[in-house]
């Protein structure tokens, strides 16, 4: 699970790290936090199962069908904030 | 309870139009639908369809292809019409000239199934013969009388309206499966489906100028269907092997639906299958004929003598709806 920093479980590190090592078109590009990942063309459709299943293992949560879409997971920003929410829920 | 795949048969017609003639002909339509799209990706829409051919209604109507496959279903399970307990029709576009009457009625009486249950839902698209299998099971559960089911789909879209680019060039078919307890079959092991709602209205049926259409969002499918199409289908095969206690690794014969072959490039993919994995179809010749395809491919598989006793059958596809479905068979 990510590091801590400032009480808080980091989250757009490990996704970045994650997406620049996996996916093609991220590798030499600087994804910036509101980088659209997925409207932008960095992500594909196929790219969407690996990233899922990698925020769902590091940060231990489970997405329901409807909580995945390219709008919520289509830029750190957002995803920081979904995952957040579901951090949250689970307290 | 144990429910077996008896048979299955598909009809397509014998007239058939070239896929580059449609697109000509529908180019405005193709052009409207497109032109919400980057200029990137409409380029990419009409790459690796994979589709010379289509059949095409003329002188049969899907009904005469959904009857003339349902009768050759019955008699390769040697079933007499008035065993039958249950029809289901799936059709998604069953034709112009036929969406007020159901073909499961309509087959009921052709076929002298006088008492059979009668059912009839739209809208599963490629994927409603997983949601007709799952209702055929759920009813023969509840229900010791139903002990043999037949599933139907036959498709057609209206005239004028056979590009649903930027996914496919649907051609036109009939099918059918029977279902059915007795021992002789695949076993059916597993069946998972699942609808998002909010995506009804990505490929839908509409009306243009008082007539029947077919209305394909294109951006809403690359920006909202695209990002989890795989994803979810990618889920419920996890979801449905591990329900059986097997593994990707268990299954013998893929058994995916003729959208297009990036599609089906796509999803070999996504399962990390090598190019021999997903066998060769007749998509080029039939074009995408929706949940006929599935039976389409079984079909071919069982003809060309592929399937072996205890060898595993994964049968997955996506469509209208927005639906996914996997269904697990042991044959």
């Amino acid at each position: 699970m990510g590091t801590a920093k400032e009480g808080l479980v980091e989250i757009k590190s490990p996704v970045r790290r994650y997406i620049q090592e996996n996916c093609f078109f991220a590798a030499s590009t600087q994804i910036g936090d509101a980088t659209p990942l997925i409207t932008g063309g960095f992500i594909d459709s196929i790219g969407m199962i690996g990233l899922v299943a990698f925020i769902e293992e590091h940060f231990k949560i489970e997405f329901l069908p409807t909580e995945i879409n390219a709008q919520g997971l289509d830029s750190l920003d957002r995803i920081e904030a979904l995952v957040r929410h579901k951090i949250g829920s689970r307290a | 309870m144990k429910v077996r795949i008896a048979s299955a048969a598909y009809a397509v017609p014998r007239e058939s139009e070239n896929v580059e003639a449609v697109l000509s002909r529908e180019r405005d339509r193709v052009e409207a639908a497109l032109a919400s799209l980057s200029a990137r990706s409409r380029h990419k829409a009409t790459l690796g369809l994979g589709l010379e051919r289509v059949r095409v209604c003329g002188s049969r109507q899907p009904f005469d292809l959904v009857l003339e496959a349902a009768s050759a279903a019955l008699q390769e399970a040697s079933l007499a019409q008035g065993d039958l307990d249950l029809i289901i029709d799936f059709s998604t576009f069953p034709g112009e000239n036929s969406h007020q009457v159901s073909f499961a009625h309509k087959l009921s009486a052709e076929l002298n199934a006088e008492t059979s249950l009668n059912l009839s839902f739209k809208a599963g698209g490629c994927a409603g013969l997983h949601i007709a299998v799952k209702t055929a099971m759920a009813l023969m559960a509840n229900d010791g009388k139903i002990r043999n089911a037949l599933l139907v789909t036959g498709d057609t879209p209206p005239q004028g309206n056979r590009t649903l680019l930027p996914v496919t060039v649907q051609g036109d078919a009939g099918s059918a499966m029977v279902l059915r307890q007795q021992p002789g079959g695949p076993e059916i092991l597993a069946v998972q489906v699942m609808t998002l709602g909010h995506l009804y209205d990505a490929i839908c049926l509409t009306r243009e100028n008082g007539r029947l259409a077919i209305a394909v969002d294109a951006l809403r499918i690359e920006n909202a269907v695209m990002p989890i199409y795989y994803l979810n289908l990618y889920r419920l095969i996890q979801d449905a092997l591990a329900s059986a206690s097997l593994t990707l690794d268990d299954v013998d014969h893929f058994i995916y639906s003729n959208i297009s072959q990036r599609d089906r490039d796509g999803f070999g993919r996504m399962l990390g299958l090598s190019e021999n994995d997903l066998p060769k179809t007749p998509m080029a010749e039939y074009g995408h004929t929706f949940a006929s395809d599935l039976i389409i491919n079984y079909q071919t598989l069982r003809q060309q003598g592929s399937i072996h006793p205890g060898q595993l059958l994964l049968f997955a596809s996506a469509g209208i709806g927005f639906t996914w479905g996997v269904t697990l068979a042991r044959a």
